[in-house]
């Protein structure tokens, strides 16, 4: 069974064009998995599919073997853009806390258990980030924060999670460290990450799909850092499967 | 005046005693609701909730029925349509907002010039008169205020993650929409409190200021909470205690002594930074 199993999805946000088409996209249990692409190249938007917020228009879409919207309470999610203020007033605590939510959704009133707070702290100190527990978000550091929406997302125990670009906005260190704390992850649990870094994501990651419309797969192994390199300056698609894909800029995507 | 004459004045006075309670109710149920309009800076929501308040208390005075019923079935009314509009119709939300803030305030001044003998109290539903509250408001308010805090208390955390992060609670399988609309009737029940003891005029300020005051001190909601409803509290007793012993009106003493705590606040922050 595929933890992530999708065949053939067609998705668009308004009926011209299509985000994604004719996607394949099949994950192993404790698979890390990279998404390479340009940027509108739909990979946010396969994520938010894999978590039943956005639906296909047609194919196939399941996660651990059920539809998303019943698989949502196993995956853990980090976003690409923070929907928050930093200036909101809540403690890192707080925050990890939501993580809890949604686990029994007929429960009407949810107060946090002592259970819960227990597993939080468990996974802050983990995540080396139990000292921030106290702290306001807003007086985090990029790398603090990020960990802290890791955790958030670790609370549920999920079996599988997605981020989307964790380390877009942090310095090569805390990049790394974020890295480093994903390959430690992934000995319990599938990971797909969404990322820019091309050259980054190869020394962690066994196999990378470009998503671009399309989705095609990568093996990192095979690729060398000179093609790397290119790759990141230009479009990496473009490079490997130019026989398969035309390339085309934002908004030429038609609809066949 | 002194202090004497105003303690020697409350144990004898009926009207202070209700005018020091419903203070004290009016603070905590501010302190309660304060922070949740402050982090989704739904301050002018509330204001229009407020205005569509007189409208119902004024229509409530001309047919005859009770105002706080007026009060309170309009506020909740335009809550939802207000949710509705900001959710389904977001581009229409600040020209609904601004009718219902006109609307509401010109029907309800017509239906009290209309009714024989309610215009002259006119002024007092705009600025609030704290030193008229009889009892039976205070048994009101009192229920409302349970009511609020008892929602608040159960549905915390919820209306905590969908205020910070709408996207995150909705994968969480939260019903979002659902919690926006509790947290703007829990507004409007708010409003139709305040709107007894301020007036409506003023109903914005006591439930933004205390709360903007203490978030310039305290970095968490339960923190800005707690010193929303103490600092809230002392403004409040301070204004009955400036209005009563300097004959000023109520409201507006309260009102400018909570601005002038705010703007000392941040100009304390502003220097230590
Ligand atoms: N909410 C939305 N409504 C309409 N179009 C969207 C929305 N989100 C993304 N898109 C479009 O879908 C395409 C893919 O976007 P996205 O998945 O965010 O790309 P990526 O994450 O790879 O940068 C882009 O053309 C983008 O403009
Ligand atoms: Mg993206």
């Amino acid at each position: 069974m595929f933890v992530i199993d999708i065949e053939d999805l067609y998705f668009s946000y308004d009926k011209n064009n299509w985000a994604l088409k004719e996607v394949e996209f099949k994950v192993r249990d404790k698979e890390f998995v990279g998404v390479i692409g340009p940027n509108g190249g739909g990979k946010s938007t396969l994520l938010k599919l894999i978590l039943g917020e956005l639906f296909p228009d047609r194919g196939k879409l399941l996660v651990l073997g059920r539809p998303p919207l019943e698989a949502v309470s196993a995956i853990g999610y980090v976003p690409q853009h923070v929907n928050f203020k930093r200036s909101f007033p809540i403690s890192v605590m707080e925050v990890v806390l939501m993580g809890c939510l949604g686990k029994d959704t007929k429960k009407i009133f949810s107060r946090y258990t002592l259970e819960d707070r227990e597993k939080v702290k468990k996974v802050l100190e983990r995540l080396e980030i139990m000292h921030l527990s106290k702290r306001a978000i807003g007086e985090l550091s990029g790398g603090q924060l990020q960990r802290v929406l890791i955790a958030r997302a670790l609370v549920s125990d999920p079996k599988l999670i997605l981020l989307d670009e964790p380390t877009a906005s942090l310095d090569a260190n805390s990049e790394a460290g974020v890295f480093d704390l994903l390959s430690e992850l992934n000995k319990e649990m599938t990971i797909v990450v969404v990322s820019h870094d091309v050259a980054f994501v190869s020394r962690y990651i066994g196999r990378v799909a470009c998503v671009n419309q399309r989705l095609s797969w990568h093996l990192v192994s095979g690729l060398q850092e000179v093609d790397l390199q290119k790759m990141y300056s230009h479009s990496v698609c473009a490079i490997h499967h130019d026989h398969d894909i035309k390339i085309k800029s934002r908004g030429e995507n038609d609809v066949e | 005046m002194m202090l004497s004459d105003f303690w020697s004045a409350l144990l004898s006075e009926a009207f202070l005693q209700n005018a020091i309670i419903g203070g004290a109710l009016a603070s905590f149920v501010c302190g309660v609701m304060g922070p949740f309009v402050y982090v989704r800076q739904i301050g002018y929501v509330a204001g229009a909730i407020a205005h569509t308040v007189l409208g119902g208390m004024g229509m409530a005075f001309y047919f005859g029925f009770s105002p706080m019923l007026g009060a309170l079935t309009s506020a909740v009314a335009a809550a939802f349509l207000i949710g509705w509009v900001s959710l389904y119709h977001r581009d229409r939300e600040d020209s609904i907002i601004n009718a219902l803030w006109a609307a509401g305030m010109a029907v309800g001044i017509i239906f009290i010039y209309k009714t024989p003998g309610y215009d002259v109290q006119l002024l007092s539903y705009l600025f609030g008169n704290i030193l008229m509250i009889t009892y039976d408001d205070l048994k009101l308010m009192a229920v409302l205020g349970v009511i609020i805090f008892t929602c608040i208390m159960l549905f915390y955390p919820k209306l905590l993650a969908v205020a910070f992060d709408e996207e995150f609670a909705r994968i969480r399988k939260i019903n979002v929409r659902f919690y926006y609309f509790m947290l703007l009737v829990l507004i409007a029940i708010t409003t139709v409190l305040l709107v007894q003891i301020v007036g409506l005029v003023l109903v914005i300020t006591l439930l933004v200021l205390p709360t903007a005051t203490a978030a310039t001190f305290k970095r968490s909601m339960v923190g800005i909470m707690g010193g929303a409803v103490v600092g809230g509290l002392l403004l409040t007793e301070g204004g009955v205690f400036l209005s009563y012993g300097l004959n000023l009106p109520s409201g507006p003493t309260v009102i400018l002594l909570c601005t002038v705590v705010y703007l000392l606040a941040i100009s304390y922050r502003w220097l230590k930074s």
